[in-house]
């Protein structure tokens, strides 16, 4: 199963939006979305260093591209993928910027020939 | 049995204007064929001698253009002394607009034309006559396909002249159906012609020469008799390609060294021609419109691919060169997984030149590539569909461009040709390819562009009143060739035409400038490139198609993995949304697609869409070239 990574400010967010439903919850509601938290942050491996933490990502019916096994998913994908056709037609508006640096890196290469050549 | 077969000699002849730089397959193969039943035979590739006297370029030159019959025309007199019907060489004024590939300016080109038919053709047959042992045979035969009639005949006349008691037979492609039974009635120095094909009928023919038996009884047979053509029924196919034998080059490399044509060198690069297949499978269900091939043999067969495996292997161990050019007209696509795998496995170095269907995948291209196979000339024709569904050519645009994206990736050379002119077409099938065609830059050109030729045997030939084809007379040039006696309309090949409701010669202009452009941009030395990078919903795609122009486009996230789920091969949005979730409705998905396509990233057609760029990264092994299958099937 692929690792979700996760920071500070991702639970801050989270528990922000959770706060907005809390008033429609019944009581049995609430002790399970806790007991459910509580069960799953035992799985989570927290950083001790300020940097991310990661907690295995659960496996969905329909998963979304990009969050298969295998490959490293992040919330901004996940954001990505909400992308609206207004905002991915904005993305393509963007996308092209003209221009190469193929010449400086050949530069580059040919000058670490040279220099292995004449050392 | 064998003593007196032996007694009849055979010379299998090879006449301008084939090709200089590989030796003929027919000859070769019904060498092969003869000798097994017991006839001694002995090949001549004389076109090389007529190559060398004229240079081998400016021969090159005539066998490679397709347009008026200049080879024929340039022998016709000396096939026809007396009755030629252009002893003053009208043609080269005539026609001097289409003769211009030959030399600078027209004097130029007269002047050089008029020196061969006048001077050169004569001197090479005097010395042919001289040169070689004709005396010493009792059979001559010629394998004449598309130039290589009169030159024949010119010779043959000679044989007949000085040794009247040889037996002159001729086939190949230009005998096949009404063509070869015409020659015989008009041109008295054929005495036997073979229809269609003559692996069977060839060693039956010499086995009744040699016994004085009634050739009535041989299929597959023209000749006079009693100022009457006589012709027996038609023989059947050969069935089983893997109980010919291999074609014998020998006498080929051993001219065209002592020539200087070819160096005398211990590697040779030569391409081998290689019989792995005859007729099309392709051409037996839906006969592509504008195809004449296969005239009466249409009928798909194929060697096994353990006699394939040995073919190649005998030969480059005989011949030393490992380039094989196929003749077949189309692959057999259980070469795929009984052929290819295998001479990956064997990790074997040879070159091959395959004809194929368009429709190949990426897969089978990689395959393919990693076999050896390094040229392939696929039926493309069109980058329009409904001109595609005109010719019945059961392919689309979009599998057409993805065919030259992968052959282009995985390094096979592809060579196809652009054709229009089919009745039905629309002004607007040419204004979209020409808009097209600025996408493909960094796809490999087309050969040629140019108006279809109308062939005898095509269904456009043989349907003419159903494709509304009109004034149908032979192709022009055959009228400087042949004399009145010759009935052109069932000896040429080709045919001029008109059709109702065509297209006018400008709805052309666009896509033949938009063909030349693409041609000229591969003439740079740094050819088109469309290109892209990928890492997880990340995309970056390298623009430099018109030189001097390059930029990058950058897709993250949807647009990444749209971008990446139309690589491989078409896929429409809703197969995208199929195979994943992308929180898009299928017509948003569409119109991110006509947003890539307005960018010249990728070629929608109908429903389908495929992204025009190739994967940066070159060289990378294949996933699996089916190692499973191919246990059963070794190198022998």
């Amino acid at each position: 199963m692929t690792d979700l990574v996760f920071s500070h400010q991702n639970i801050v967010d989270l528990a922000d939006k959770i706060s907005s439903v809390q008033p429609s919850l019944n009581a049995t509601e609430r002790q399970l979305l806790l007991a459910i938290f509580a069960a799953a942050a035992e799985r989570a491996k927290l950083s001790t260093t300020g940097g991310p933490s990661t907690i295995p990502l659960a496996e969905l019916k329909s998963e979304p591209p990009g969050m298969r096994a295998g490959q490293p998913v992040t919330p901004d994908v996940l954001k990505q993928q909400a992308a609206t056709p207004q905002s991915l037609k904005q993305q393509l508006l963007d996308a092209y910027i003209p221009g190469n640096d193929f010449n400086i890196l050949a530069q580059v290469q040919n000058k670490i020939t040279g220099d292995q050549l004449t050392g | 049995m064998r003593e007196w077969r032996s007694a009849l000699r055979v010379v299998l002849v090879s006449m301008p204007f084939m090709n200089p730089w590989s030796p003929s397959i027919q000859v070769g193969l019904l060498k092969s064929l003869a000798e097994a039943h017991g006839f001694p035979v002995r090949t001549l590739h004389a076109n090389l001698d007529f190559a060398v006297r004229i240079g081998v370029d400016f021969y090159d030159l005539l066998c490679q253009h397709r347009g008026p019959m200049v080879g024929e025309w340039l022998f016709s007199l000396a096939a026809f002394p007396d009755t030629a019907p252009d002893p003053d060489a009208r043609m080269v004024e005539d026609l001097a607009g289409r003769l211009s590939y030959l030399g600078k300016s027209p004097e130029e080109i007269r002047e050089r034309l008029l020196r061969i038919r006048n001077t050169e053709v004569h001197e090479y047959l005097n010395s042919l006559t001289d040169a070689f042992p004709w005396g010493e045979a009792e059979v001559v035969g010629f394998s004449s396909t598309f130039q290589q009639n009169t030159a024949s005949f010119a010779l043959a006349r000679r044989l007949k002249h000085y040794y009247p008691n040889v037996v002159t037979v001729f086939g190949g492609a230009n005998f096949d159906g009404d063509m070869g039974p015409e020659l015989v009635r008009a041109i008295d120095c054929i005495d036997i012609a073979v229809i269609g094909e003559g692996d069977e009928t060839f060693p039956r023919l010499l086995g009744a020469l040699a016994a004085g038996d009634d050739l009535d009884a041989i299929p597959g047979l023209a000749r006079r008799v009693d100022g009457q053509v006589r012709i027996t029924p038609p023989a059947s196919v050969s069935a089983r390609l893997d109980d010919h034998p291999a074609p014998d080059y020998h006498e080929y490399f051993q001219h065209a060294e002592d020539l200087g044509v070819l160096p005398r060198v211990g590697h040779r690069s030569v391409w081998l021609p290689i019989e792995t297949a005859r007729g099309c499978w392709w051409g037996a269900k839906h006969h592509c419109t504008f195809c004449g091939l296969n005239g009466t043999s249409m009928s798909f067969r194929s060697k096994s691919p353990e006699r394939v495996l040995d073919e190649l292997a005998s030969q480059a161990r005989r011949y030393r060169s490992f380039r094989f050019e196929a003749v077949d007209n189309i692959l057999d696509m259980s070469y795929l997984t009984k052929l290819f795998p295998v001479l990956v496995e064997n990790e074997t170095g040879y070159e091959i030149f395959y004809e194929v269907k368009a429709s190949l995948r990426r897969e089978q291209l990689k395959l393919m590539a990693q076999a050896g196979v390094t040229r392939i000339q696929p039926g493309i024709e069109s980058l329009s569909s409904s001109v595609l569904r005109l010719m019945r050519k059961g392919t689309r645009a979009i599998q057409n461009i993805n065919l030259l994206r992968w052959a282009q990736h995985y390094g096979i050379q592809v060579d196809w040709n652009l054709l229009w002119g089919f009745p039905g077409e629309t002004e607007q099938d040419y204004t979209e390819q020409e808009s097209a065609i600025p996408h493909l830059l960094h796809l490999p050109p087309p050969s040629s562009a140019d108006r279809i030729w109308l062939e005898r045997f095509s269904p456009l030939f043989a349907e003419r009143d159903a494709f509304r084809i009109r004034h149908l007379t032979p192709e022009l040039s055959y009228s400087y060739v042949y004399p009145d006696g010759v009935d052109l309309e069932r000896v040429a090949y080709f045919f001029d035409y008109t059709v109702d409701d065509c297209l006018p010669e400008s709805a052309y202009a666009g896509i033949r400038r938009a063909a030349a452009d693409w041609s000229m941009a591969w003439q740079a030395t740094s050819p088109p490139v469309l290109k892209y990078w990928s890492a997880p919903h990340f995309v970056q795609i390298y623009d430099e198609r018109r030189q001097g122009h390059g930029g990058t486009y950058t897709f993250e996230g949807t647009l990444a993995d749209l971008y990446l789920a139309c690589i491989d091969e078409p896929t429409s949005a809703v197969a995208v949304l199929r195979n994943a979730n992308f929180n898009l409705p299928a017509e948003a998905i569409q119109e991110i697609f006509v947003e890539f396509q307005k960018r010249g990233l990728m070629f929608l057609d109908g429903q389908a869409a495929l992204s025009l760029a190739l994967p940066a990264a070159k060289g990378r092994l294949p996933r699996s070239v089916g190692r499973g299958q191919t246990s059963a099937i070794r190198h022998r």
